[in-house]
């Protein structure tokens, strides 16, 4: 669901009388239930509206899928024109006179009318504030890098429109005042603002959740490298269904061997189709190590082949075990394996 | 081009500002006190970069040279980066100033004479028999921007008197035109960054295409000035053998193999934070789909045998087009690479 963000009651009138809204029982004033989601009254400024956001989103929890703030700005840059509503593209801040470092995009990024917005904990008026926050961006407002920083914390995709209630620095009223005395005809054309604009699509899941069922078991690091694997064949073959298509997982499913040695082998199939040379280098140093593993003897080499180190791992019983050892070490061909890892792969 | 154009107050009547200003007539101007009140001063998002640019012109504070990192360019004196500017209008995905600097804004530093003198310390400093390069195109294209052709001019000027430096002019751009109204210096290289078409469509987005790049390096050495080419960073794709066999072609019926000072080789390779960024800006890129790993050097990129395999299939290549052996260079590649990790996305 969405929640709907006013600083004041009289830009969100409309948007309450038309939304149905109905007081939520919650530690804090302000909040309705409307027909598609919440509204939230944050009062003026950064930190009530950091506040109040945050104790909204931390108390209704997943209930909330994305934030939308309403309200008005001041122009800094000419080019914008009054009465107009913009996408906010980036939320800026100053507080205490200077500019913090954070910043943050909003869902209408890629909007070719947004435009960026700088948020003030006063009510810019004078010339030289608009001279000094023109370098950052094109309009100014009092609440949503605040409600921004917030969704960011929350991952909730954050959009907010603005609408240009004065320029700043042209000695015009001030436009604080003007959303108080204003309210009602700034919230009418909010309201048809919003009813015009395409409802945000629905919130993404996590590409690839790891259900593969009980007969694998992931440490941390191989789900690390289970999730890097999938997204890049994800963005190779275009479909997590089109990898799934290419690995036999029933076959990785039913080896007889541990559920940790079943994901290698799971992880291994993926690397291979990621990266077909991954395939080759492979299949070369199985073939170069094969004496050894026939003789019970288990090769590792180094993540990645990062070096040309190998480790090896046998069990020795008896005299005829340790035989058996090296000779199969005396028929590797280190050379072989060595010329391998430094790329030549002859392919 | 640009948004807004910044300029430093103590150089804003300057008539290096002023050639730039008439450059870009029209672009509303702020004079601000320093650079850093405007530039980093935000975090700015990089893909800002395609709708709203800004320009800033000041003089370089500190540094204005830094050594390069190890196994950077050709031969065995000192290699230096030029901080003369930062960012670049092109838009690589693989860029790695997209994670080096909190903004995509354009700097420009005019202080050339500061410059010079950095230039001239660092090559007295040089012990007998050694010689030093210094590269101006790390932390931009360096023909890119048309903006300042007295910069070049200073440049060839500097370096027409320096026996023992050289200087690389690093691009992707075909932007020649002032470079070919300068006199030739056999100690000013112009290089070219070169990937097959079908990459440089994928990767390498508002740059000019391969042709017109070879075209542009084919014009400068005519005109006497050397030239050289970098193949870097070579991207993995199943069809890599066959498209630089044809981007070697296609570069060599323009111009001559003895012609090409040096080439050079190398494989992409990302910082842990150039590859978030690359993953935040770019997510569907194919240059993601691969399987990467953290090397020895901290560096991200494929793992040891598809490297060395990647470089030893393209010089071969090389080799096999008439490029002599010793003109080919490694770029940022050790033999001692060691312990990685897998990288998490
Ligand atoms: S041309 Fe060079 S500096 Fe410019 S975006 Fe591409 S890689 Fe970066």
């Amino acid at each position: 669901m969405i929640l709907l963000t006013f600083a004041h009651r009289g830009e969100a009138s409309r948007f309450l009388k038309k939304k149905h809204a109905r007081t939520v029982d919650f530690p804090l004033s302000g909040l309705y239930q409307i027909d598609d989601g919440f509204l939230l009254v944050t009062g003026e400024g950064l930190q009530n509206a950091t506040e109040r956001v945050a104790a909204v989103c931390g108390g209704l929890g997943e209930e909330i899928e994305s934030v939308i703030n309403l309200g008005i700005a001041g122009a800094l840059d000419d080019s914008l024109s009054l009465g107009e509503i913009y996408p906010v593209r980036v939320c800026y801040a100053e507080q205490n006179g200077s500019m913090q470092f954070r910043s943050f995009p909003t869902a209408s990024f890629e909007d070719a009318r947004a435009r960026d917005c700088v948020s003030v904990n006063y009510r810019a008026v004078e010339p030289d504030e608009a001279n000094r926050l023109i370098n950052f961006a094109s309009c100014v407002d009092r609440e949503a890098w605040a409600i921004a920083s917030v969704c960011a914390l929350f991952n909730l995709p954050f959009f907010s429109y603005k609408l240009i209630s004065d320029r700043v620095g042209k000695g015009q009223a001030d436009l604080f005042e003007a959303a108080k005395e204003q309210g009602q005809y700034y919230s009418d054309r909010l309201f048809e603002f919003f009813g015009l604009r395409q409802a945000a699509p629905p919130r993404q899941k996590e590409a690839h959740a790891i259900a593969l069922g009980e007969r694998f078991y992931f440490t941390t690091s191989q789900k690390r490298r289970y999730r890097a694997l999938m997204e890049g064949l994800r963005i190779k073959l275009g479909s997590e269904q089109e990898i799934w298509k290419r690995i036999d997982l029933e076959e990785i499913a039913s080896a007889k061997c541990s559920a940790k040695a079943r994901t290698g082998e799971l992880l291994n199939r993926l690397g291979d189709l990621l990266n077909p040379l991954n395939a080759v280098i492979r299949k070369r140093l199985a073939d170069l190590t094969k004496p050894l593993t026939d003789a019970g003897c288990s090769a590792h080499f180094a993540e990645g082949f990062q070096d040309d180190s190998i480790t090896l791992s046998a069990r020795v019983d008896n005299a005829e075990s340790l035989r058996r050892l090296v000779e199969a070490l005396n028929a590797v061909s280190l050379n072989e394996i060595h010329a391998l890892l430094n790329g030549k792969l002859d392919v | 081009m640009f948004s807004r154009i910044f300029v430093e107050q103590e150089i804003r009547d300057s008539a290096r500002v002023q050639e730039i200003l008439d450059r870009y007539q029209g672009v509303p101007v702020s004079t601000i006190e320093r650079i850093s009140d405007v530039f980093e001063r935000v975090r700015k998002p990089y893909l800002l970069k395609r709708r709203d640019l800004a320009l800033l012109l000041g003089s370089k504070k500190g540094k204005k040279i830094r050594e390069s990192p190890a196994f950077y360019g050709l031969g065995e004196g000192p290699h230096y980066l030029l901080m003369h500017a930062y960012n670049c209008i092109h838009e690589c995905a693989y860029c790695y100033l997209q994670g080096y600097f909190n903004s995509p804004d354009i700097v420009l530093f005019l202080n050339f004479e500061d410059f010079s003198s950095e230039i001239e310390t660092a090559t007295r400093a040089l012990s007998n028999g050694e010689r030093a390069w210094f590269h101006a195109g790390e932390y931009s294209d360096s023909l890119a921007l048309p903006a300042v052709s007295s910069g070049l001019e200073f440049l060839f000027e500097l370096f027409g008197n320096l026996s023992r430096a050289s200087l690389e002019l690093r691009t992707k751009s075909t932007n020649i035109k002032t470079l070919l109204g300068l006199e030739p210096r056999p100690n000013i290289v112009a290089s070219f960054t070169l990937s097959p078409q079908k990459w440089i469509e994928q990767y390498e987005l508002n740059t000019p295409p391969l042709a017109s790049r070879i075209r542009a390096l084919g014009t400068l050495a005519r005109g006497g000035h050397p030239v050289a080419v970098h193949f870097d960073p070579i991207i993995y794709q199943r069809d890599i053998e066959h498209a630089y066999r044809a981007l070697l072609k296609e570069l060599l019926e323009s111009i001559s193999p003895s012609k090409l000072e040096y080439l050079s080789l190398g494989v992409v390779r990302f910082s842990r934070q150039v590859f978030q960024q690359i993953k935040a800006n770019y997510p569907d890129s194919k240059l993601l789909a691969a399987e990467f790993v953290k090397g020895f050097d901290n560096k991200i990129s494929y793992n040891r045998p598809t490297r060395l395999w990647l470089l030893n299939k393209i010089k071969t290549l090389c080799l096999e087009a008439g490029i002599d052996e010793r003109r080919i260079y490694l770029c940022m590649e050790s033999a001692q690479d060691a312990g990685v990790e897998f990288v998490d996305r």
